[in-house]
């Protein structure tokens, strides 16, 4: 569990954006992960394997706790869409002129946990998870150009958002 | 926006993403998922469900029950040509005449039931089902309400 922990871990995070769900997630995953262990412990696609249940899990939570909520969300925040997402950073004590590649990495890290869950989970799962547009719909219950709309719309704000920082630091 | 922008843009967002490290997983996930299986671990077989008995035992109780069962086929068989028997069952046989005219009566009141439903009308049944479907929808606009304030990120 040592050396798949951070990578099950991860997968959770990114597409939950919420600690305590991605931790009880990763636990339900390592116990269906010891229930099959006898057939896991020797298989080299044990990683492969913990990552695709991991995101099963966590759609599967998605689907389940926020379609309802959603829909009502919705309805009580319907506002402009260049408004609606924007993100917001805390400012670095000390600025300099070039980022560090961690602080880098800590920003985008940030503005991915920041973007709603409609946005994110397609992002993370075609840039992260490698499906493809078709594969996300059908995973997601969504159409095509939904999936397509959504992901263009979180790299456009994940640009905005790091561009908006980087120009706070050259000043 | 154009075809190249949006090329350009996904081969820039797929640089950063993929450039990202592994977080590090918190240190009582371990000690969450070890507590999780001590919690579970497997019970005696007598304490499992048939299936998961060893099949010797299983073959062995089958048998066991299948022998108990043609046993009292046989014994209620042998019982029913008994004039004994045919005396001593008078008594619950009475019991369950009172029984049926129990049945009688609450099928009775079912009946007037549905005729007074009949009765009511379709506007009566109409408003019984929106208000039903009110509440339904204030159930979910509370809970939403309450999802989005007290589950809500700072």
């Amino acid at each position: 569990m040592k050396n798949y922990q951070n990578l099950v871990f991860t997968t959770a995070m990114r597409l939950l954006a919420n600690q305590t769900e991605a931790e009880d997630i990763s636990q339900e995953v390592f116990l269906k992960a010891y229930q099959r262990f006898a057939e896991l412990c020797e298989s080299p696609t044990v990683g492969g394997w913990l990552r695709t249940v991991t995101t099963n899990m966590c759609l599967n939570h998605l689907s389940r706790y926020r379609a309802r909520w959603t829909f009502f969300s919705d309805l009580f925040h319907r506002s402009n869409d260049e408004d609606e997402y924007e993100i917001e950073f805390e400012a670095p004590e000390n600025i300099e002129d070039d980022l560090a590649r961690t602080d880098r990495q800590q920003l985008v890290e940030q503005a991915l946990q920041k973007l709603p869950h409609a946005q994110r989970v397609p992002l993370v799962l075609y840039h992260l998870e490698g499906l493809k547009y078709e594969e996300i719909a059908a995973k997601l219950k969504i159409s095509l150009g939904k999936v397509k709309t959504d992901i263009f719309r979180a790299r456009e704000t994940l640009r905005k958002s790091l561009k908006i920082q980087l120009a706070a630091e050259m000043k | 926006m154009s075809l190249d922008y949006e090329k350009r843009l996904e081969a820039e967002i797929d640089h950063e993403l993929k450039g990202l490290p592994d977080l590090a997983a918190p240190p009582a996930l371990l000690q969450r998922v070890t507590a999780a299986i001590r919690h579970t671990s497997p019970s005696p077989w007598y304490r499992q469900s048939w299936q998961m008995w060893p099949i010797g035992l299983q073959a062995v109780s089958l048998l066991l029950l299948m022998a108990l069962f043609g046993t009292i086929c046989f014994g209620a068989w042998k019982l029913s040509h008994a004039e004994a028997f045919a005396t001593a069952m008078q008594r619950p046989m009475d019991w369950l005449s009172a029984l049926g005219t129990l049945g009688k009566a609450f099928n009775a009141v079912i009946g007037s039931l549905v005729i007074a439903i009949k009765h009511l009308g379709t506007g009566v049944l109409i408003a019984c089902v929106a208000a039903l479907a009110m509440g339904y929808a204030m159930c979910l606009g509370l809970g939403t309400v309450y999802f989005r304030v007290a589950l809500a990120r700072r």
